[in-house]
């Protein structure tokens, strides 16, 4: 049955493919193009519905099972029976991948379902379907897999379908550029994450889950090998999530991944591809738990990245723009979360967040419908009156990631800041509560300059407006609901207890299965005690959208003002421009690698073909000889048999002694 | 021996009579009926194998040994026997359409090739020189017959008779080494040999340098090989596929049994005379193979290679080692499968006479036969042994036995022919995917594709997942090794 | 007086199989098979394998050989086509002398070492009669001797088919 939730959207995505996208459909069967839509969209859906269906049932299951033995696996068959090398295709369903599993399956088929109405008008309708089933394929390999190698497989496969889907309309040569992209930076990730798995192959002579986490929980074999292998191992695990979940260094793919259709960006690019990383860390939680130099670095390299994004956020015009640089800093808070060891924390704020990021996305993607392909918010405004249904659940998105009390962000947050202050990492944690008021800020920004104030679209655009049809906004208003209640499952226990609550953070009851290492709650008595820290985050969060009302509705002269200000205007600059990565990579990375390769094309010109080519004569020539020797002449093939027959013959008698 | 042992004996080898009832049948039936009906002796033979074929899987569950021992009815002799029949199976259904279109004889064809088929069985179990060398002769005479099958091509004629000649020269060499060994132990059965075998005596060596000429000779290796490419081009296409793949296994299995059962005293030493054949047969093979203008020649020059790739296996069985002799027993059925379906593919292009054999014949299959240019690159992919197919595994496994074996170089020399044998494979692709389309192609032809299906998705069934087509090849090299106590 | 006569039938068999090669007269060629097998039968005789020579001269130098004569006749080969190659002649003779004297070599290296032959602890009374043969032709080896007839009929079929005329 687990192998269900996997191979439902693989059949969906071969009938999609082989029937429709293939031409199969038209031109064999004259099928008309009407009717192919429907059965898509019926086929497409109704496969994730059977996934999701199948990953809840299993859900139940799992919850009936005792806490202890809270898995259930599912071995198909062995893939590679090489030796010592065993690799088997077998699932793993313990809380950890359910939780994914639910998130995975559920907010796709939501986002199934709204993109019948955003691609309605769209040619390439099946290949559209066939693409989106085979991501959630791969991506179900990836949480459901029970080895590493499998893990990659899905790793791979959805950086392929996440390929296809930036460059889905290849025919503008800067979306096919932005899939390439996107396609190469992620391999520097890869490359950093197979090394990680050949290397726990090498250290643990296993691959799978259960054999290498079993070793590594063992003091007897782990007194044996030294901390710093750990730590490299965590770490080369890490480069690989730094590039699928966008990391600094290696974000700057996921900004201009959103080439791709905008349900796209909701599903791959913001509720679930890009949160792989964060499951993999929480996955191999053992490996961080022992490595206090892993963790420092995960959750430095996270804040910088939390911090960084959020201020590049602050400036973009192009709404998904926003979003994007928003998702960026969101997983930062993510990775700050499993790197300090709080995994639960993590893994809380990335299914928060998939409610919520999703929401935002579909909703601007409602917008771009809605004004016909427009994305620059500058010409946008007043929507209010024309979406009321998309600017409503757009707002509670937007106050659900600014960690409003009582929505779904704010909890999720909350509970990652505070881990962050009890474990020691206090500059995190500032830059974590920084980091919040900019979200705050840059969120309302938005939201107030697309659905407030004056309406800034040109006249035809106006007449034109007009709402998205139920399948679009069906969806806005379930994510909707689930950002407002997603976050009561996690509601922490001090907070529990005022209300009345006795089982309160069943999340984090139903997950602690899945942490191997005891996550360490008190390390030490701070000076701030848990109302405090919730204070300091709720002040962010009112701070932030506070700042953001003053500057764009109470006195909409100021980003003008502080753009021309001579002091800040150079930081304006910087944040809209990005901090000007794109083109230091350009220099550092693009340029001197063209340089290069220029060289290696000379080397390989004069040199390596010289070398090749000269080879190639010599080998020619030996064939000739050979081909010379092969005559055609009976008595002669006889003489040379007869010779072959003596050297054997001397060779054996001559090689006893 | 007394008559209930030879009658129990004789219920034993039902595989082996099965076959040989079967080739009679076709022999007799094919001048009763006449025209179009002698088509039907095609599904005789196919029934025959078939039979064979399930009588043949018994003997993996129980070994057993028949006629005093001069038969060894073993798993290894099964896996063997299992690559023969399938081999015949599937060139029995590929050479149907070509018989018909090449204007052949087919009564006669069916019948050499279920005798050859019976030949290689007895091989495949043989522990005793005489029944060994008769099963040597009833493969070899039935495809020396069967090369100058097409009577109307004078290649096919010359390469008849050559084989005969050269075969006929190269079984002398193996019954003279014979004749040695059992001049030197008085018996011609393989335990009694080795357990009288005595390196200090002259004429144990000589006979096993003779012997082990008279396999390589059959195996086309260096230095016996000269006859590998006239041959292979001259006989009918299905004729060089059947004969590349089971002739070429049964002489391994031969060679296997009989060096590490017969002649272990000295193993040290024709392990190194074949670690120097190895070598220079993969190299001479690719090298030969780059200047070829005819697929066909190529694919002949290709074959004395991937003997040099399963005599690495070879090698890295020194000592009885069960990794290395899955690998050889491995490699062969992988190329059975692959080198099957190559020659499958120059078959099904064949039409009126005019067989399809230069790079010209193939080039822009892509446009007009899509699913037939798809199946011929997914062989010339696993020829070259790149993954995920069947041919790339088969060649790791090799490789990988050699390694652990400690036959660094010999990985080395095979591996850097990997590389040099992918630029001709792929050439054939280039013309195929690339160029105009010459000639006119055959019309679809249904019994061809049948086996054209079956080879492709096994080529590439079997490299994505291997599942336990390992495990048989392992359990079959461990029962060898049981037969007769290695250690 | 055993061995003289040993040199002289193994020497005359080889002077027959040399004169089969070099005669230019096919029919001479094929007398000369006709004094190898004979010389070869005797050879048997040492060996005490009176039926094996009886068979040999039976049917090898007789049955065989008249069918190698009529075929020969039949075939009227012209003595200028049998003519020995002179093309290269001294470069093949050449290797062959060298291939016989690298094997002439290392054989008599080889047999310069001690070593002794198998002998049979004591032969069976029967051993060279009918009687003894067809023991161990039914018994011991069966499953050779079926074996030779699987072969058999794989030859004729095989010569049938070269030789029959016509596709049908």
């Amino acid at each position: 049955m687990l192998a269900w939730i996997i191979f439902a959207p693989l059949i969906g995505a071969l009938i999609n493919g082989l029937v429709f996208a293939s031409g199969f459909w038209k031109k064999v069967l004259h099928g008309d193009e009407h009717s192919e839509k429907r059965i898509v969209s019926v086929v497409g859906c109704g496969v994730i519905l059977i996934s999701a269906a199948i990953s809840s049932i299993m859900f139940l299951k799992l919850r009936a099972l005792d806490p202890a033995e809270r898995q259930i696996i599912q071995e198909l068959f062995v893939w590679i029976p090489s030796g010592e090398f065993q690799v088997s295709y077998g699932f793993l369903f313990d809380s950890l991948s359910c939780v994914m599993a639910l998130v995975v399956t559920w907010v796709s088929f939501l986002i199934h379902i709204y993109s019948i109405g955003y691609m309605h008008e769209d040619h390439s309708y099946s290949r559209y379907f066939t693409y989106l089933n085979i991501f959630v394929f791969f991506m179900l390999i990836l949480v459901l897999g029970n080895s590493f190698p499998l893990m990659f497989v899905g790793w791979e496969g959805v950086g392929l379908a996440s390929y296809l889907l930036i460059g889905f309309w290849y025919d503008d040569p800067e979306k096919a550029y932005a899939g390439r992209k996107a396609f190469i930076v992620n391999r520097i990730g890869d490359f950093g994450f197979i090394l990680g798995i050949f290397l726990i192959f090498f250290v643990f002579g296993s691959a799978s889950y259960g054999e290498v986490f079993k070793k590594a929980l063992d003091p007897g074999f782990m007194s044996n090998i030294p901390g710093a292998v750990i730590t490299v191992i965590a770490l080369l695990l890490f480069v690989g999530a730094v590039g699928k979940s966008a990391q600094f260094p290696l974000y700057v793919w996921l900004p201009d991944a959103m080439a791709g259709p905008t349900p796209v960006s909701a599903l791959i690019h913001a509720a679930t591809m890009v949160t792989a990383g964060v499951y993999m860390v929480a996955r191999c939680n053992i490996f961080y738990s022992v490595s206090p130099t892993a963790q420092m670095i995960v959750v430095g390299i996270a804040a910088f990245t939390a911090f960084l994004a959020a201020t590049i956020a602050l400036t973009q015009n192009d709404i998904k723009k926003v979003l994007a640089y928003s998702t960026v800093s969101q997983l930062g808070y993510m990775f700050m979360g499993v790197g300090c060891g709080a995994y639960i924390a993590g893994m809380f704020h990335l299914v928060t967040h998939a409610f919520f990021k999703a929401l935002l996305f579909l909703g601007s993607g409602s917008v771009i419908h809605a004004l016909g392909g427009e994305q620059d918010i500058r010409k946008m405004g007043g929507l209010r009156k024309f979406l009321p249904v998309t600017s409503l659940t757009f707002l509670v998105g937007t106050l659900a990631i600014s960690g409003i009390p009582l929505l779904s962000g704010f909890f999720s947050k909350d509970e990652i800041l505070g881990s962050l202050y009890e474990r020691g990492f206090i500059i995190a944690w500032i830059a974590g509560l920084i980091t919040a008021v900019l979200t705050a800020f840059y969120m309302m920004r938005l939201y107030l300059l697309t659905f407030e104030g004056e309406a800034r679209a040109s006249g035809e655009v106006k007449q034109l407006i007009h709402e998205s049809p139920s399948s679009m906004t069906l969806p806005l208003i379930i994510l909707a609901v689930l950002s407002v209640i997603g976050g009561y499952m996690g509601v922490p226990e001090f907070m529990g207890k005022v209300v009345g609550i006795h089982d309160s953070n069943i999340f984090e009851k139903f997950l602690a299965a899945s942490i191997l290492v005891e996550e360490i709650k008190h390390l030490e008595h701070h000076a701030l005690g848990h109302w405090t820290l919730v204070v300091f985050s709720i002040i962010a969060a009112f701070l932030g959208i506070g700042l953001a009302f003053y500057t764009y509705i109470i006195k909409p002269s100021i980003p003008e003002s502080v753009a021309k200000n001579p002091g800040i205007s150079s930081l304006y600059q910087g944040s809209y421009g990005k901090w000007f990565v794109d083109e230091i990579y350009n220099v550092l990375f693009v340029r001197t690698f063209v340089r290069l390769a220029n060289i290696a094309a000379l080397f390989d010109m004069k040199i390596i073909d010289g070398a090749v080519n000269g080879i190639a004569k010599v080998i020619g020539e030996a064939a000739a000889i050979l081909r010379n020797a092969q005559t055609g002449i009976l008595r002669f093939y006889a003489a040379l048999m007869a010779i072959g027959a003596t050297a054997i013959l001397i060779y054996i008698v001559l090689s006893v002694k | 021996m007394d008559l209930s042992e030879l009658f129990k004996s004789t219920l034993l080898i039902g595989p082996e009579i099965a076959l040989i009832i079967t080739g009679i049948i076709v022999m007799v039936v094919d001048p009763l009926i006449k025209g179009e009906r002698k088509r039907n002796l095609f599904w005789i033979a196919l029934v025959g194998l078939a039979v064979g074929f399930i009588l043949n899987l018994e003997r993996f569950h129980n070994g057993t040994s028949a006629f005093s021992g001069a038969l060894s009815l073993d798993g290894f002799a099964a896996y063997f026997n299992l690559i023969f029949i399938i081999g015949a199976f599937l060139a029995t259904i590929l050479s149907k359409d070509y018989i018909e279109s090449m204007n052949l004889r087919i009564g006669e064809y069916y019948a050499l090739i279920i005798f050859s088929t019976s030949g290689m069985m007895i091989l495949s179990s043989a522990r005793e020189f005489m029944s060994l060398f008769l099963g040597f002769e009833i493969m070899s005479v039935s495809v020396y017959v069967l090369s100058g099958f097409n009577r109307r091509s004078v290649r096919s004629a010359e390469a008849g008779i050559k084989y005969l000649v050269l075969g006929g020269f190269s079984s002398a060499i193996l019954l003279y080494g014979i004749a040695l060994i059992y001049g030197a132990s008085g018996t011609i059965f393989l335990d009694e040999i080795a357990a009288n075998f005595n390196a200090s005596n002259p004429l144990y060596l000589a006979g096993t340098a003779l012997i082990l000429t008279g396999f390589i000779f059959k195996i086309g290796a260096f230095p016996l090989h000269q006859w590998v490419p006239d041959i292979y081009e001259g006989a009918p296409v299905t004729v060089t596929g059947f004969m590349s793949v089971g002739v070429k296994a049964a002489a391994f299995a031969i060679l296997l049994r009989v060096l590490f059962e017969g002649f272990s005293g000295i193993e040290a030493n024709w392990m190194q005379a074949l670690w120097i054949v190895s070598a220079f047969t993969m190299t001479i093979g690719n090298l030969a193979a780059i200047v070829q203008t005819s697929i066909k020649r190529m694919l002949a020059y290709s074959s004395i290679a991937h003997a040099g790739y399963a005599l690495v296996g070879v090698v890295a069985s020194y000592g009885g080692k069960e990794l290395g002799l899955s690998s050889v027993m491995y490699y062969l059925f992988a190329y059975m499968v692959m080198n099957l379906g190559a020659f499958g593919v120059l078959a099904y292009l064949s039409k009126d006479g005019k067989e399809c054999e230069t790079f010209d014949d193939i080039s822009g299959i892509w446009r007009r036969k899509p699913l037939t240019a798809i199946a011929l690159g997914i062989f010339m992919f696993s020829l070259a042994g790149i993954p995920p197919t069947i041919g790339f595994f088969a060649k790791y496994r090799v490789f990988l036995s050699a390694v652990k074996a400690e036959f660094f170089w010999l990985a080395i020399i095979g591996i850097l022919n990997s590389v040099i044998s992918a630029y001709y494979y792929l050439r054939v692709l280039v013309y195929a995917y690339m160029r105009e389309e010459s000639v006119v192609f055959p019309r679809f032809k249904p019994t061809s594709v049948v086996a054209l299906t079956i080879l492709t998705i096994g080529t590439l069934l079997l490299g994505i997942l291997p599942l336990n087509s390992w495990d048989l090849a392992i359990k079959a090299a461990g029962s060898f090794l049981l037969t007769f106590g290695a250690k | 007086m055993e061995s003289v006569l040993f040199y002289i039938f193994a020497a005359a068999s080889v002077a027959g199989a040399l004169l089969v090669v070099f005669h230019k007269n096919p029919i001479a060629s094929a007398l000369s098979l006709v004094l190898t097998l004979f010389s070869t039968a005797v050879l048997f005789i040492f060996l005490l394998a009176h039926f094996v020579a009886a068979i040999q001269i039976l049917v090898y130098a007789g049955a065989i050989m008249v069918l190698f004569m009529f075929t020969v006749m039949f075939l009227n080969i012209r003595e200028e086509s049998l003519k020995f190659d002179a093309q290269n002649l001294p470069v093949k003779l050449g290797v062959l002398l060298l291939i016989l004297f690298i094997f002439g070599y290392f054989a008599s290296i080889g047999f310069k070492k001690s070593f002794s032959l198998n002998h049979a602890a004591s032969l069976p009374e029967s051993f060279g009669t009918v009687e003894g043969v067809g023991e161990v032709l039914f018994k011991d080896y069966l499953l050779p001797f079926e074996l030779t007839s699987v072969l058999i009929v794989v030859a004729i079929l095989g010569v049938v088919a070269i030789a029959k005329r016509g596709t049908d």
